[in-house]
């Protein structure tokens, strides 16, 4: 079961985690939520349950969160 | 003495008043149209009313002619010459579409015959109007017999930069007329001299369009009412609001397009000057369409922003009237959402609303108002016309029910959708020019006009209604008092800081004179009063705002004044100025205009007895009420009326909400207070 | 359709409140219209006016450019929450442009501003909008050949432009002092701002006039009302997985392609674009980043849809987009993206109509020309000195559709901008003549609906030199029909130096990487340049064209007598 977290904007380093399922960037709000052993970043809930239901049957899974 | 008339075609009715130079009498007849041959209700509205032709003083017309013609594309074989290279103007046009997300959306023809007849000449002028190729004769004279060959009817023509230098259209123009006898040619710089090639050929393009058959038009009329004995010259209404000889507009009938409203405008002019009030806002309501304008200080606002459809625009001078598909007419339906709308889809004359019982069946705002009790089935059109509420309440409950709406809430919330409608359209001739309609008064008219005025002032926190007489033909009675206004335009660039005051001074001077001459022409022999104007943008900006200036030469001080003035209009339209910003002057404008001698219409010819009576009116908060029901002519000076209320008389009818106030006044017009509660 | 029996909201308020939002930006783009100073506002309308809740969902849009009203909402959300909504104080307008914090690209600039009520957020009014001059490597920005994002303008963060309704100075000289035509930036934003301070006023007077419960009620049932009408449309659509390969050409940079690949899976009301397979982002500016490209896949879909839904956060809800990091449709920093805004952005757009041809034919249509044909150049005018820049961009043939040709020459689909007139173009840029704007006859993808044509402009240098730069596309890959119908024609750029008598490519005569996608080549008096646009694909087999409209198309020169014979089958 995953929760809410917040990261923080930092104008010293410019690479951004990104939501495990879509891609996007995330500003500061992210869903934290472990799938297979590994923890991952999402937008939102919704987007982790997409993650499981749609991606690993198609994708498998990614290797490393990013964040 | 003889008498003065206006008649006004309009898609459903021909309206027509009369003034009686000799008693004072004004008199008024509404007949049907008839669009497949527009004079002959003309000479029907004569024949009606009694009047002899020999009689008429002076005669103005209103028309739709053009308008219907461009709307039907029912216009002429048009050829357009223009520079070479740019053939394909008309049909590239500005690029954008009309609205997002739809790949069914296919941009508007334009009015040239084909694209085969968009003809290019070898010549350039810069942006300055210096000369970068001249024009060459024998090419000219080679691409009329090309024009002649094809067939064509009219010829536009709309050289690059001509609005800078005409110098090249003067030339081109002279030999195509001598190598076309008898086509018309319609030239850009004198149709419309504005910047922005698209607009203006598409501009010069539609007044082609028009020529032949407009100038028909004109002559058919001309020679029946001359058959028909009237003798002096007869005038028509321009969409700028002046009246124009027929035989001038017969040569740019795009200056046509609003004639019939702009004669509601005019009136609206007359009527508030008598009533002392500077800010009116209008709403004229007929079968159709709602058209709804502003006077600030007595003074009608003029723009050039008409589209003959989408992305087909005429730009040529007419009076600010934004015009809506809200009419009596207009049917109600619900859309794919589940969303109430209506309009702007209009049932017309024919088959009209349900009950008119000519076979309508789609539910429109005139069956929602009969349904709640606001119109009398037995006096509409005077009784001329019965209406059938039977039949209405069957169709209501069909398109209600999906929507949960049971007939009488649907009709309730037919009229109060098609009264936002008209609110917003007042909104966007008001509010987005920086004028709150709280501060106006709303002068109705029209046949529905004054049916639906109370409920739209409430919803704009409009403290007055005003209710002229004559409402049902208002715009006919405009044209009797529209007077004969030339406008002049010329169009060179200077920066605030590079005036060059001699030759703006001779060139205001110049066009004053040509316009001038004109207003002679055009049978005006009295003092003209001369208007000037600037327009002016902040340096930078592409869009310019009309700067009225002093009387007299101008010097620095006076163009001070000028600057400065238009910072005021700037903040006054969008919130802000730029102080010390570059100023650039981009037109100038003359409008000389020869006024017609008052007339006094408060003397209504007018029939008395009628009884008073009382008729349940249904209004949404309050249910079902008993009305007061009274014909106009039955309502003393200074007499009150408590709403709910409705007043009735030849071709409208005006309703008062509960709460309100009505007064008829000394001079014979009705005010409603809606702040009265 | 029968979704609206079963809800209780009343029709009336409903279709008032969005009417009235919907004309609020209307109006918002007219008063930026009418005051700004650049003829890419002024005559092009490069901008998009809208209206957020407090919560960064978009309330209301209106006729601008689909990219940019796709993309604002990332940044405006982005915003928010980076800066968080107690920040925001009354009066203040917050400017944002980086495409690292959701903004599209470098130049387009978006302002914010909270509107208030009872001392607390109630909306934001935003605007963005594509400003012609940002300070990149190159003027008029869009450098055809930047490798990083700093090349392409000034970046600037969510920053108070103004705090309590006091302009903040500070953060007007950074930006003044970096743009080269200051002067005209100044003029923008004041009009930008104007604009928001309007739509300020309305939302005003419309909570004074009708109660802040019943806006905030009315907007949140008009979103609901969006996102059922949304997929009632979707459901219509056929269940199953849809794929549609295409690519960009080049980059600028490299000589190679950049294939993107669309795995589409519809399933019941929503849909799935996944990107997954796509190329590795580019070296030059040709990336799209994420919200662009979530932006062209709301574009596709708003287009699929019925065109009276309520157009807000609603309509978005029932669309994922899957796009990897690092990739040509979600780049990661600091790789360049002006071109992902303007080209790739489309090319997303028409991929989707290419996927669903065969599920729902009536529906779609064949490719535009897909590129913006941007041409940006820039100099001092010498009859004033002052400098000058100009994004210049062009229109394109759009697809055939099923019943109706395409239609010749519009704005490609992820802008609704205009062209600049000539005499505009002209008078406010000494650098160019322009000696000819006309449509290029058989450039329409043949169809049995045919492809709308592209077009053909001509300029000629009239001043000593002219610093120009490109980003163009479809200039090698041809605008693809569906159904059997045939490619649309390829666009182009080409110059002919003064003496030449030949066009030959910018990669012939100066060297660029790129035939399209170059910045900074330096143009001479009597120097000709001519951009071919791109005509739209063909939908169904030509030879099925009503043969009335075949020989129309010849007699209007739409069509030659040789395609007519050859393609259409024309006989006689």
């Amino acid at each position: 079961m995953g929760e809410w977290a917040r990261g923080e904007i930092s104008y010293l380093k410019a690479n951004r985690a990104a939501c495990a399922l879509c891609g996007r960037p995330i500003a500061i709000r992210y869903w934290a939520a472990e799938v297979g052993g590994v923890e991952h970043t999402f937008c939102s809930p919704e987007h982790e349950r997409l993650y499981r239901d749609y991606w690993l049957p198609r994708h498998g899974a990614k290797e490393v969160s990013q964040t | 003495m003889g008498v003065v008339v206006g008649i006004d075609t309009g898609g459903t009715f021909t309206d027509m008043v009369v003034f009686d130079l000799a008693t004072g009498a004004v008199d008024s007849l509404k007949t049907s149209s008839t669009p497949s041959t527009p004079g002959r209700a003309i000479v029907n509205a004569l024949d009606e009313g009694g009047i002899a032709a020999s009689e008429l003083e002076t005669f103005t017309h209103g028309t739709t002619v053009g308008t219907n013609a461009l709307i039907e594309r029912t216009g002429c074989k048009v050829a357009y010459v223009t520079t070479k290279g740019f053939e394909d103007t008309p049909f590239i046009q500005r690029i954008n579409r009309k609205v997002l997300y739809d790949l069914r959306w296919t941009k508007p023809t334009p009015l040239v015959a084909s694209r085969r007849l968009c003809l290019g000449l070898e010549e350039r002028l810069d942006s300055e109007g210096n000369e970068v190729r001249a024009v060459d004769e024998a090419e000219v004279r080679e691409l009329a017999r090309t024009i002649r060959d094809s067939g064509a009817e009219a010829v536009a023509l709309c050289l690059l930069f001509s609005y800078v230098s005409t110098d090249h259209e003067d030339r081109v123009k002279e030999i195509l007329t001598e190598e076309l006898p008898g086509i018309p040619v319609s030239v850009s710089s004198e149709v419309a001299p504005i910047w922005r090639e698209y607009e203006r050929s598409s501009t010069t393009i539609a007044d082609a369009y028009l020529r032949p058959l407009f100038g028909r038009y004109v002559a058919s009329l001309d020679g029946a009412l001359r058959d028909a004995g009237m003798t002096g010259e007869w005038t028509l209404m321009k969409s700028n609001g002046g009246a124009m000889l027929a035989a001038a507009a017969a040569e740019a009938p795009i200056q046509t397009v609003m004639s019939g409203p702009a004669g509601g405008l005019t009136a609206t002019e007359h009527v508030a000057r008598a009533l002392g009030e500077g800010n009116v806002l209008t709403l004229d309501m007929g079968g159709t369409s709602a058209d709804v304008g502003i006077l600030v200080g007595g003074a009608q606002r003029h723009t050039t922003e008409y589209e003959i459809e989408w992305g087909l625009p005429a730009a040529v001078p007419l009076i600010d009237i934004k015009s809506i598909g809200a009419g009596g007419g207009s049917i109600a339906w619900v859309d794919a959402g589940g969303f109430l709308r209506v309009g702007p889809r209009s049932a017309g004359a024919d088959p009209g609303p349900i009950c008119y019982g000519r076979g309508g069946t789609k539910v429109t705002v005139t069956d929602a108002n009969l349904l709640l009790g606001r119109l009398n089935p037995e006096y509409f059109l005077a009784g001329r016309m019965r209406l059938d509420p039977s039949v209405v309440t069957e169709a209501m409950e069909a398109l209600g029910e999906p929507i949960g709406l049971a007939p009488l809430e649907l009709a309730a919330s037919i009229v109060e959708i098609a009264n936002e409608n008209m609110a917003s359209a007042i909104k966007m001739v008001s509010l987005e020019r920086g004028h709150d309609p709280r501060r106006f008064s709303l002068l109705a008219f029209g046949g529905a006009g004054p049916l639906h005025a109370a409920a739209v002032a409430r919803v704009l926190g409009i403290p007055r209604v005003i209710v002229p007489q004559h409402p049902g033909v208002f715009s006919a009675l405009g044209l009797l008092l529209a007077d004969i206004r030339v406008d002049k335009v010329w169009t060179q660039a200077f920066r605030s800081n590079n005036v060059d005051a001699p030759v703006v001074n001779r060139q205001f001077e110049r066009i004053t004179e040509r316009a001038l001459v004109e207003l002679r022409q055009e049978g005006f022999a009295g003092e003209p009063e001369v208007e000037r104007a600037i327009n002016m943008r902040y340096f930078g900006q592409n869009y310019e705002h009309e700067v009225p200036i002093d009387g007299g030469d101008l010097d620095d001080a006076a163009l001070e004044r000028a600057f400065r003035r238009f910072d005021e209009l700037h903040a006054e339209r969008y919130g802000y100025a730029i102080q010390r910003e570059v100023i650039e002057l981009v037109s100038f404008k003359v409008s000389v205009i020869g006024e017609r001698p008052p007339l006094d219409f408060t003397r209504a010819k007018g029939a008395g007895g009628f009884a008073r009576s009382e008729r349940q009116v249904y209004v949404r908060g309050h249910g079902w009420v008993d009305a007061l029901v009274a014909h106009r002519v039955s309502l003393e000076p200074g007499e009150r009326v408590a709403g709910p209320a409705v007043i009735e008389e030849e071709g409208s009818t005006l309703f008062v909400e509960p709460g309100m106030t009505l007064e008829r006044t000394a001079q014979g017009a009705l005010v409603i207070e809606t702040e009265a509660a | 359709m029968t979704t609206a029996s079963t809800t209780t909201f009343d029709p009336v308020a409903l279709t008032m409140v969005d009417n009235y939002l919907t004309s609020c930006c209307r109006d918002m783009g007219v008063t930026m219209m009418t005051t700004a100073y650049s003829p890419i506002f002024n005559e092009s309308l490069d901008f998009s006016c809208v209206i957020f809740d407090p919560q960064g969902n978009m309330l209301a849009q209106a006729e601008f450019c689909p990219s940019q009203i796709g993309t604002i909402k990332f940044t405006v959300e982005w915003t928010i929450e980076e800066l968080g909504l107690d920040a925001f104080e009354e009066g203040d307008v917050v400017l944002h442009n980086d495409p690292y914090r959701g903004s599209g690209h470098v130049p387009e600039h978006m302002l914010l501003k909270p509107v208030f009520w009872d001392g607390k957020i109630v909306a934001f009014v935003a605007n963005v909008a594509h400003m012609s001059e940002v300070g990149a490597k190159t003027p008029g920005g869009l450098s055809g050949d930047a490798t990083e994002v700093y090349q392409e303008g000034l970046l600037l963060p969510p920053v108070k432009l103004k705090r309590q309704g006091e302009d903040v100075d500070d953060v007007w000289k950074i930006i003044l002092a970096n743009h080269r035509t200051p002067r005209v930036t100044l003029g923008d934003f004041r009009a930008m701002m104007g604009s928001l301070d309007l739509a300020e006023r309305r939302i005003h007077r419309f909570i004074a006039d009708y109660g802040l419960d019943f806006f905030l009620v009315m907007s949140a049932e008009l979103m609901a009302i969006a996102e059922r009408r949304m997929r009632a449309e979707i459901e219509a659509i056929p269940d199953g997985t849809y794929t549609f390969t295409d690519a960009i050409e080049d980059d600028g940079i490299t000589d190679r392609a950049y294939p993107i690949k669309l795995v589409l899976t519809v399933d019941g009301g929503e849909v799935i674009a996944d990107f997954t397979g796509s190329a590795k982002q580019a070296v030059g500016p040709v990336n799209a980043i994420y919200a662009v490209t979530a932006s062209a896949i709301y574009n596709a879909f708003l287009h699929l849809t019925d065109p009276t839904i309520p157009r807000n956060e609603g309509c978005y809800r029932p669309l994922t987009i899957i796009a990897p990091p690092g990739t040509i449709v979600n780049c990661s920093f600091p790789a360049p993206v002006a071109g992902g805004n303007t080209e790739t952005s489309p090319r997303i757009t028409d991929m989707v109509f290419g996927a669903l041809q065969d599920a729902i034919p009536d529906r779609i249509a064949a490719s535009c020309g897909g590129t913006s044909s941007p041409f940006l150049f820039g100099g001092t005018d010498p009859r004033t000195d002052e400098p000058y820049a100009h994004f210049h961009f062009e229109g394109v043939g759009w697809g055939g559709r099923r019943g109706l040709d395409g239609n010749n020459m519009v704005v490609t689909i992820n802008g609704n901008c205009r062209n600049t007139p000539v005499e505009v173009f002209e008078t406010r840029y000494p650098a160019f003549r322009i000696e000819s704007y006309r449509l290029v006859q058989d450039s329409g993808g043949p169809g049995e609906f045919r492809g709308g044509l592209g077009g053909e402009r001509i300029f000629t240098v009239t001043v000593p030199e002219v610093t120009v730069s490109a980003l163009l596309n479809r200039m090698k890959t041809e605008p693809w029909g569906v159904l059997g119908g045939g490619y649309g024609a390829v666009g182009g750029l080409w110059v002919r130096c003064a003496g030449n008598d030949e066009w030959r490519t910018f990669v012939d005569e100066f060297g660029t990487m790129s035939p399209s996608k170059f910045s900074g080549v330096t143009l001479r008096a009597g120097d000709q340049v001519k951009i071919l646009m791109p005509g739209g694909g063909g939908y169904g087999d030509p030879q099925r064209r009503d043969r009335a409209l075949v020989r129309r198309d010849v007699e209007e020169g739409f069509v030659s007598e040789a395609v007519a014979r050859d393609v259409y089958g024309l006989e006689g």
